[in-house]
Parts: structure tokens; sequence; C-alpha cells
């Protein structure tokens, strides 16, 4: 039994993880409404990555909720993990809320068809399928459905995907008894500042990690080529040497 | 000590503390068991994870694009940041003036200050419903009205406590409807009502909406401040200067150092001799005492048993 209980605990991580990458590209999308990047294929692409995410937290909350319920076969340590997975779900839905009000908001501001306003002028070109298709884990997109809904539509089932998530939130807080303060972290506050695994923590620091890199790019293109230089020199010296010799 | 237990037990409900040892039982316990302050370490996994998959998937736009977006989240910090203190380098002049006035400032004594807090506290006691039982019922506890209607903004015959209060301070008096009506009554045997009337015209001007203050500030300077007018309230030359001149371009604000005048001039004189007035002193000894009404059982059980029903 405890195998079984750790295979489901791995996929619930896999999910939730799965969710949280979903979530952040969300973010990413939504920040692109009302600017000059904003296209009705943005909003296709806002509209499927909500649709995973709907879906993927139908997934998470079914197993979830019936893993921390069942109480009696878990062993400890495991509920531990599933009641932290819990809370990383939770906050993942309190964000997606967040941000699917956001995307509400600003799609009633900056409606794409008829009476059309003015986009502000951001400055990013762009597109942002790179990051639906992220979202979607997928490698490309194609935008074949996007003319079949109109915008009033969209707008509606995003009020209604809202509700829900509100609704999930709800249910989840009176359905399973997970006291969030009792939870600790496993990384200590400020650890991923000292590990250097991902470049950077902001998005600062990522540009100054290309830039330093193309730097030293260049000077080993330049290291390389006088090395060669210098070999072809040897060659034709030797060359000269045999012929005057021979 | 029950009642304390029962506060402490909601403060842990509401999750501002909550039990170390058994974090899953929400009740305040009598004995040396720990508690501890709300943290948000819970969702630290879930900022540091979801921070890295920002991070990855902002790397899926070009290029340019990710710097417009470092500098729209630099500008966006830039207006939004906390305000800066100005540095002591430039404005040493001020900030010497400044700790001179400090140094020079009155201060008050610690132990002074608790023993007013401690008589405030001793004085508004019985005045508090939550540490003491108020009469005749408690309507949250019995679902009996009658203290509301013991109390309400204009009743004729008020409470003995609430008389009471209205001697604990002017701002008390000025806050109960019943009180103001009283004071202004006494203020109208003494004929000097208009000052009454122009610190609630103020007040009015002060809170009110928008139309009123429109219409406000073409009556009130002419029915309390002109030379000769109906109402005309005494202040002193300095601040009937400061006002005119305030007049001059009408905001909601501009009769406040006249207001505050009037304010403290009553204080200083009509109020003391309100309270020593005979008036005062006569609906203090005609004010009601409610008695304790007993709690019926009986009735509270049958209520409970309907709605089970």
């Amino acid at each position: 039994m405890p195998g079984g209980v750790m295979a489901a605990c791995e996929e619930c991580r896999a999910l939730v993880q799965a969710l949280n990458k979903v979530t952040a590209c969300f973010r990413q999308l939504v920040m692109s409404i009302g600017g000059s990047s904003d296209s009705l294929n943005l909003r296709e692409e806002l509209r499927r990555t909500r649709r995973r995410a709907r879906e993927l937290v139908g997934t998470i909350r079914g197993r979830l909720t019936s893993a921390l319920r069942d109480g009696g076969a878990l062993m400890r340590e495991r509920r531990a993990d599933f009641e932290r997975l819990w809370v990383a779900f939770a906050s993942c839905l309190e964000q997606l809320e967040a941000d699917m009000r956001r995307a509400l908001e600003l799609a009633r501001i900056f409606p794409l068809n008829m009476p059309r306003r003015a986009l502000v002028q951001t400055g990013m070109s762009g597109g942002t399928s790179g990051l639906a298709a992220r979202a979607l884990s997928t490698h490309s997109l194609r935008h074949c459905d996007a003319s079949e809904h109109s915008e009033e539509t969209d707008l509606l089932a995003l009020q209604k995907d809202l509700i829900e998530v509100g609704e999930t939130i709800a249910e989840m807080e009176n359905k399973v008894n997970v006291p969030r303060w009792s939870i600790v972290a496993i990384e200590e506050p400020g650890a991923e500042l000292r590990s250097t695994a991902i470049g950077g923590g902001t998005s600062a620091g990522m540009l100054n990690v290309d830039a330093r890199r193309r730097r030293t790019c260049r000077l080993s293109r330049r290291l390389a080529a006088l090395l060669f230089t210098m070999i072809i020199l040897l060659a034709v010296v030797l060359s000269v040497c045999v012929a005057k010799f021979a | 000590k029950g009642i304390s237990i029962h506060l402490g037990t909601l403060v842990i409900c509401n999750g501002f503390i909550y039990p170390v040892s058994e974090p899953r039982d929400l009740t305040l316990r009598n004995d040396s068991s720990l508690y501890r302050f709300q943290k948000i370490n819970h969702q630290w996994d879930f900022v540091v994870m979801q921070a890295k998959e920002q991070i990855r998937a902002a790397k899926e736009r070009k290029k340019g694009d990710r710097v417009v977006m470092e500098f729209q989240e630099r500008a966006y910090w830039m207006v939004h940041r906390p305000p800066v203190r100005i540095s002591l380098m430039r404005n040493t002049h001020h900030h010497i003036m400044y700790y001179h006035h400090a140094l020079n400032r009155s201060r008050s004594k610690s132990s002074l200050s608790l023993e007013k807090l401690l008589k405030q506290c001793n004085q508004y006691l019985s005045h508090d419903p939550m540490l003491t039982p108020c009469l005749p019922q408690n309507p949250w506890i019995s679902d009996d009205t009658f203290y509301w209607v013991l109390n309400a903004p204009n009743v004729g015959n008020p409470c003995r406590l609430r008389v009471e209060r209205w001697a604990f301070g002017f701002g008390e008096i000025l806050s109960d409807a019943r009180g103001l009506q009283e004071f202004h009554n006494f203020l109208k045997k003494e004929f000097s009502a208009e000052n009454l009337d122009f610190w609630e015209a103020c007040q009015e001007l002060r809170y009110g909406d928008q139309l009123k203050y429109i219409l406000w500030d073409c009556i009130l300077p002419r029915l309390y401040l002109a030379q000769g007018a109906q109402k005309w309230i005494n202040i002193d030359g300095r601040t009937m200067g400061k006002t005119l001149s305030g007049l001059k371009c009408p905001h909601r604000y501009m009769l406040d150092s006249a207001q505050a005048h009037i304010y403290m001039l009553m204080k200083k004189d009509s109020y003391p001799r309100y309270l020593k007035s005979d008036v005062y002193k006569n609906l203090l000894i005609n004010a009601v005492v409610p008695q304790e009404t007993k709690i019926r059982f009986v009735v509270i059980l049958l209520k409970y048993m309907s709605a089970s029903n």
C-alpha cells in the first residue's frame, strides 16, 4: 500500500507542477492584454490556457480531496507531503483567480471588435505563441477556430470560469481540514538567492547573465582565430624550410 | 476569566495566532501551552516555485519584449516605491531645527500617561458592554430589543449611564444626539446658541455632500461672519482675518480655524457651566436606571426548539 500512496503523491506533485507552469504562463499572457502586441491570437491563446488550467484544477482537486480525506491508509509523512501540495494548489488557485479577474477587467477595457479602442503602445512587438505553447506543452499552435467565438461569449465564459475557481477555493476550504499555518516550507527563505542553479533571481539578472555569456563567447572566438593563424604560419615556415634543405 | 478565554479563542479562530503543540485544535487553554503568531511560511515553497516558473516562461518572449517588460517593471516600482527620506546632507539646517524642537518639547512621563490610561479605563469600565453586562438586557444574547428602545438617539428621558457619560468630556456630549439637543437648549437660555449652530454648520460643511457645500459656502459667511450678521459669532481678529482670506477661494475646510476657535470657546466656557447647571443635575436625577430583567430560559429554549423544527 505505501508504494501506491507514494506513486499517487508523485503523480499529484507532477500535476501541481504542471498547474504552476500554466499559471505562470497565464500571468505572462495577461500582461500583454491591451498592449501593442494584443491580438485575436492572444485572446485565443488565453482561452486555451484557461481551459487547460481548468482541466488541471478539476483533476487535482479530485485527487487531493480523496487522498486527504481517506486519512487512515496514509502514512504520517505522506500526509505532510499531501498537505504541502494542497497549500501549493490553493496558492495557485488564488493567483489564477486574481489573474483571471485582471484579464476580465482588461478585456472589457480593450475590446478588439467593432468600436475599437486604441491599444497602449508599450513597444512590445513579438507574439506570445511561445508562452501559450509552453503552457499547453505542445510545440506549435494552430489558430483555426479563433473566429468561431465572439468576444462577448468569451467574456461570459471567463466570468463563469472565474466564479468556478472561486467556488473551488471555497469548497476546498470546507471539505478538507488542512491547517495551513502548521505547514512548514521545505525551502528556507532566502535559500534561492544562494543557489545559482537558475540564472539570476530577477529578470534584470537574467539579462546580465545573457550579456556576460555573449562577451565570453566573443573572446573565445578571437582566441580560436589567433591559434588557427599561428598554426598556418608554422606550417608555411616548415614547408619553406623543407623545400630549402631538400 | 471565562470571558477572557472566550476572547482568546476568538483571536485564535480568526487566525492571528495558533497553538504550537496541537495546530488542529483551535482553542485557548488555560495552561502553559505555547502559541505562535501567524506567518506566511507555508506559502514559501509556492512563491519560489512560481517565481522560477515565471522566469522560465518569460524566456519564451522575444529579447526586445523582455527588455520592455523589465523597464515596465522598473517604472512600476519607481512609481510605487515607498516614500524616501529626505537626505540629511541637503536639509541639515532643517534637521537641526527639527531636533531642537524635539529636545525642547515637553514630554509626559510614562507613569503619568499610564495613570491617565488607567483612569480612563476605570471611567469607561461600566460603559463597555463587553466588560460589564449592560442593563436591562444585552440584546445580542437575549433577543430583547428593549435596550435599544431605551437608548434611541432622541429618547425623551435618557438613561443614567448615558447622562453620566456626557460629563466625561466635551466630545462625548457633542457626539450624542440627545446630549447635543440638551446642550443646545441650555445655550439658548444663555443667548449663545449661535456658537453651537456655527459649529454644527461647519461639521455639515466638512462632511456633507457636494451640493450642500456649494449652498453653504455662500450662506455661512453671511449668516455668521459678516459684521452685524443675524447670528454673528465672536471670534478674535487673527482667526477672523485668516478665515476671511480663506473665503476668497472657498473649499470644504475653509472654516476650520474658526471652528476650532469656537469649539475651544464652548469647551472652556459654556460646557463647564452646563455641567454645573441645575438643568444637567435635574436630568441626572430624573434619568432612567433600567432594572435587570431575568433571562427567560423557557422562552429561549422554546425559540431554539422551534428553530430546530
